[in-house]
């Protein structure tokens, strides 16, 4: 992209865009493109994926029935609920770009409405997320993916010989060890995985597939592999074709130790040295997210590879249950990831989107659960809270931090509370030292006729009337729901192209005004950082931004790092939760560690020191965790140990990444006893009641707010 | 001190230098770093070496003051030692046996680098019979070929970070690597560590000799993105010399654990444990951005031959066949494929076979090592 439409007519573009596009795509694939990870602007980016948010739910099939429009492909990734005939608002969606030049905002406006040409589909509002590299690609399937080629294992008890309730568990995680040893049944050779879906691998083609891109294999896939292969783990990886690099990146599997190994193991493993046999009742289903995935820590491009996620998850457990013979199968899905944006409300478009099917299918009769980390920012100054108070006269200003040699663009979100209308506010960007100022009315741009309200205002080393744009401010009534959000985006402070100008690091001033007509008894406005790190050897160059406030205290009077927010500063620990982790349907798990203090007692687990997590008062208004596992062994000990890739392999992991899959397994053991009255009756609380736990009775209320009101053991 | 502690080696070594003719031993890739070698640190030990100024000095004022109390100088008829005798070597430094290895051993290795072909032929030729066969022969490869492999070391080097222990522990020989699969201590496995480190130094040589006539650029001359995390060696990058010295001490220690009858219950485990070991020290020197995947392919072969042809010196009935090498520019290297039936497609073909005479000092260092593993 040249600089004449970034800093001209790309913005003009961005405003006629007929179907709406958030700020983040906004940035991404407008001003901000350049910026972006290489594969966003190389000209060969063919298939994208989508999530699509129409005004009323809509069947799947209907997509079938539309033609493909001027040669651009629209196709849906397997879903969960065609069988059942089930509505839905939200479709995770692949979308064709045929242009040869690249991704630009009316190209992907084009992308979307051509092939989607009618009211029912046309309206909707989309979410632009990563690429699908072209090799995993099936280009010539059909809209919705085949069938799978699977039968149940004859091996596996059933009906009255079977004791316990078969059941089943998905992992959604990186770098999946699905021939693993620890994932088999008490023979070692045949597996308890039933499906893998790898997500980015390459689509051979010649193969039945029943997916639309990556690699899905069936248990008969694996075992067969394990017959030919599983004396060299290695060769076996290569020969599947989940070894190989996409789109530029290594393939996490090659390593020794991967987030997706140790959470699968935590979640579903078991040690073959062990005498007892392991729990064949609960069948296993595993999703590899792309490569892509460390792309961007921020919430940006996740969210139709993980809806498309847990649609596959709960389709493939359809499937199971039909070969079992079970009714009503039980489903735990683990995801260990999330971001540290979004509205927290629950109502995030991934959220929006998981609470629907998940909701759908409890509609049905079925137990569904989604167990979700409470996220490890708590000491990384990512959010803050602006009070009514702190508005008193008129403005209120803070101080936003971004670092030297960094390589990625840094988000801030301010959101307001639900029925907060800022039309009568301002915001202000202040540069470090003052090199430039932009400010913007908080009020939607009229010119805007349809899509959500918003306005955009491009931030420019020059001032707001020239120069190079090295930011981007942005306002808008977030789904039309009501709840309005301030995007600032910022520039790498140090591109990777060093011809493109650098956004300047340092410290930056955001001013946020109250005009005399805004209402000025209103709840606090919340703050957060997206989150923004370099995640193992990716080599991406992210740096964390973060809020600064001298009030901030960071340490306490002891020296350690402070637990409460004690200064009385604007910037919060409490309220740091995982944004993916605010829905209705989840269970939220935060991290402990035994407590020396008290001799290791159960019911006093100390919150590990990065733990996330909601208010302290009682108001569940950002998320709330529901209870808490083991993340850490001891205060000096960091992490539990789990597998790493190869069989018999270990290593240690820390994080709330860790207690979330613990509390998924005790799930899936509690799903595979429990009766379906006590399940049923567990529903509305997320199945916590059905849980083998502690309740941790006297606590603090920081400490409520941190562990909940359980420790699962 | 640990068990494979190190610079007594660099002092033999010192001692090989003396040699004149096989001065610049310290200079080979294994030699440099040098945390384990059953000759080189024995070699510390036998090689003597100096001492320091003070001793000396007190050595020769006790000999004036006690020398009166032998008398006078008169001789006394002595044992003499077995002429041209095996029973002997025991006898003498560890570097001098290491010479004699290394004298016998390429009395009977001859080469062959015609500039129209641009191919590498190495043979064997027997001192009793003077006939020469070709036991590896190697294709010089276009350089475009060499710029497609860098893809693929790109995409090894995100393992660095976990790799970083192994890799700058095995600038040297990786000794230890393969101590640990078979149990070895210098205690009891003295022999067995100098048969070690003897295929490793042969390897070695060897892989220089080709290394020189093909004359491949590193990695890093050719990308400038992968920057490694080691110093780039200064010589030629195909084929590797790691790969070609782990292969062939694979191969001889495959044969060891034959000879070694009931020792290990597990034999055939070990073996491919010590294969894959192998294949791991030989791919990290790509993770570390040091080596082109066929650079492994090339060694790997290589080493293959070279252990063979150590196992028959040694008297062991093993088969020895020639292999021909012509890398292709798509080969990633995987032990997986480091077999006959399946290294076809990535351009290794077979020679025939050929014969070694057995060597009297090979075959005496292979029996005192065999029976290390008598208990």
């Amino acid at each position: 992209m040249t600089d004449a439409n970034t800093s001209g007519s790309g913005m003009t573009e961005a405003v006629e865009l007929e179907n709406y596009l958030g700020p983040y795509e906004n940035w991404n694939f407008g001003i901000g493109n350049p910026y972006t990870f290489p594969a966003y602007h190389t000209d060969k980016l063919k298939y994208l994926t989508a999530l699509a948010e129409h005004p009323k739910p809509v069947k799947p099939g209907l997509l079938e029935n539309i033609a493909e429009h001027a040669g651009r492909g629209t196709w849906i990734p397997t879903l969960w609920g065609t069988k059942d005939d089930v509505a839905l608002r939200f479709w995770p969606l692949v979308v064709e770009n045929p242009s040869d030049e690249g991704i630009s905002l009316d190209s992907l406006s084009l992308n979307l409405t051509a092939p989607t040409q009618t009211d029912e589909v046309g309206k909707a509002r989309f979410r632009m997320a990563f690429p699908v590299e072209e090799k995993a690609m099936n280009r010539l399937q059909n809209r919705v993916p085949g069938e799978p080629d699977w039968s149940p294992d004859p091996e596996v008890p059933t009906g009255a010989s079977q004791p316990k309730a078969i059941n089943v568990l998905g992992v959604i995680d990186d770098g999946i060890p699905f021939a693993h040893g620890n994932f088999r049944a008490a023979d070692g050779k045949r597996t308890r995985l039933e499906f893998c879906w790898l997500q980015s691998a390459e689509n051979r083609s010649g193969r039945p597939s029943g997916v639309l891109f990556g690699r899905e294999f069936t248990r008969d896939a694996i075992e067969g592999l394990i017959r030919n292969y599983g004396d060299d783990e290695d060769a076996l990886y290569a020969a599947a074709g989940a070894a190989e690099p996409q789109f530029g990146s290594s393939a996490a599997i090659n390593r020794l130790v991967t987030h997706g190994a140790h959470i699968m193991d935590v979640a579903a493993g078991h040690d073959p040295n062990k005498s007892e046999a392991p729990p064949e009742e609960t069948r296993l289903v595993a999703v590899q997210l792309p490569n892509t995935y460390p792309w961007d820590t921020s919430s940006f491009g996740k969210s139709s590879y993980l809806l498309a996620a847990v649609h596959y998850i709960l389709e493939r457990a359809e499937r199971i249950a039909a070969g079992y013979g079970v009714e009503d199968i039980r489903v735990t899905i683990n995801c260990s990831y999330g971001f540290s944006g979004g509205r927290h409300d629950g109502e995030s478009e991934l959220e929006a989107a998981i609470n629907e099917v998940v909701g759908e299918r409890r509609n049905l009769g079925r137990p569904t659960a989604i167990v979700l980390p409470s996220g490890n920012t708590f000491q990384d100054r990512l959010h803050g809270e602006i009070s009514a108070k702190d508005l008193e006269d008129g403005s209120f200003s803070f101080k936003w931090v971004t670092q030297p040699n960094d390589r990625t663009s840094n988000y801030l979100e301010m959101w307001f509370p639900a029925g907060f209308d800022p039309q009568s506010c301002s915001i202000g960007l202040k540069s470090p030292l003052g090199m430039t100022e932009t400010s913007m009315d908080l009020t939607p741009d009229g010119s805007h006729t349809t899509g959500d309200p918003r306005r955009f205002q491009a931030v420019r080393l020059g001032g707001p009337t020239g120069g190079k744009a090295i930011g981007l401010i942005s306002l808008d009534n977030h789904r039309g729901t009501g709840r309005w959000r301030v995007l600032l985006a910022l520039a790498p402070t140090e591109p990777d192209d060093e011809n493109l100008p650098a956004a300047p690091g340092g410290v930056w001033t955001v001013t946020l005004t109250r005009g005399k007509a805004a209402p000025s008894d209103h709840g606090v406005i919340n703050l957060w950082v997206q989150r923004d790190v370099d995640l193992e050897a990716f080599r991406k160059g992210n740096r964390q931004s973060y809020l600064r406030d001298k009030k901030y205290r960071i340490a306490d009077d002891s020296g350690g790092p402070a637990q409460e927010d004690i200064g009385g500063s604007h910037v919060r620990r409490f309220g740091s939760m995982n944004g993916m982790a605010t829905g209705s349907v989840a269970l939220v798990v935060s991290g402990c560690r035994p407590s020396a203090e008290t001799g290791w007692d159960a019911d006093k687990p100390i919150a590990s020191n990065y733990s996330s997590a909601g208010k302290v008062s009682p108001d569940t208004s950002v998320g709330s965790v529901d209870c808490t596992a083991i993340s850490d062994r001891s205060n000096i000990v960091p992490g539990v140990v789990a597998a790493g890739t190869r069989s018999g392999s270990y290593a240690s992991l820390q994080g709330t990444s860790v207690a979330a899959p613990f509390v998924a397994r005790r799930l899936s053991e509690a799903f595979a006893t429990c009766s379906s009255v006590d399940v049923k009756q567990a529903e509305s609380e997320n199945y916590l009641p059905i849980l083998k736990k502690v309740e941790l009775v006297g606590q603090s209320d920081e400490n409520r707010a941190r562990l909940g009101k359980f420790l699962v053991i | 001190m640990a068990y494979f502690g190190g610079l007594g080696g660099l002092g033999g070594l010192g001692g090989l230098g003396g040699l004149g003719g096989l001065g610049g031993l310290g200079g080979l890739g294994g030699l440099g770093g040098l945390n384990a070698s059953g000759l080189g640190g024995l070699l510390g030990a036998g090689a003597g070496g100096a001492l320091d100024p003070l001793t000396v000095q007190g050595l020769q004022t006790s000999a004036q003051a006690i020398a009166h109390v032998a008398g006078d100088a008169a001789t006394h008829p002595s044992r003499e030692l077995e002429f041209s005798s095996t029973d002997n070597l025991d006898r003498w430094s560890d570097w001098v046996r290491a010479s004699l290895y290394l004298s016998d051993f390429f009395s009977e290795i001859v080469w062959e680098a015609p500039k129209d072909t641009k191919e590498v032929t190495i043979s064997y030729r027997s001192r009793s019979t003077g006939d020469a066969h070709p036991f590896f022969r190697i294709a010089r490869p276009d350089g475009d070929l060499f710029d497609k492999q860098l893809e693929f070391v790109r995409a090894y080097m995100d393992q660095r970070p976990e790799r970083t222990a192994e890799i700058t522990s095995q600038l040297g020989f990786p000794t230890p690597y393969f101590a640990m699969i078979l149990g070895l201590v210098p205690a009891r496995n003295g022999k067995t560590l100098e048969l070690i480190t003897l295929t490793q130094v042969l390897a070695a040589h060897v892989a220089m000799i080709v290394k020189h006539h093909l004359a491949i650029r590193r990695p890093d001359r050719i990308g400038t993105t992968i920057l490694p995390m080691i110093p780039t060696p200064g010589h030629g990058s195909f084929p590797s010399a790691h790969a070609t010295e782990a292969f062939a001490v694979t191969r001889m220690l495959e044969g060891l654990i034959d000879a070694s009858g009931t020792h290990y219950p597990d034999g055939e485990k070990r073996k491919k444990l010590l294969r894959k070991q192998a294949e791991r020290i030989a791919v990290s020197r790509t993770v570390a951005g040091v080596h082109y995947p066929v650079d492994s392919w090339a060694g790997a072969l290589l080493g293959k031959t070279v252990g063979e042809i150590v196992l028959k010196k040694c008297g062991v009935d093993t088969e020895l066949r020639g292999l021909k090498y012509e890398a292709r520019a798509d080969s990633d290297f995987m032990v997986s494929h480091y077999q006959s039936s399946k290294w076809g497609e990535h351009g290794v073909s077979e020679l025939p076979q050929l014969s070694v005479d057995v060597s009297e000092q090979f075959t005496w260092l292979w029996t005192n090592a065999v029976n290390e593993f008598d208990l």
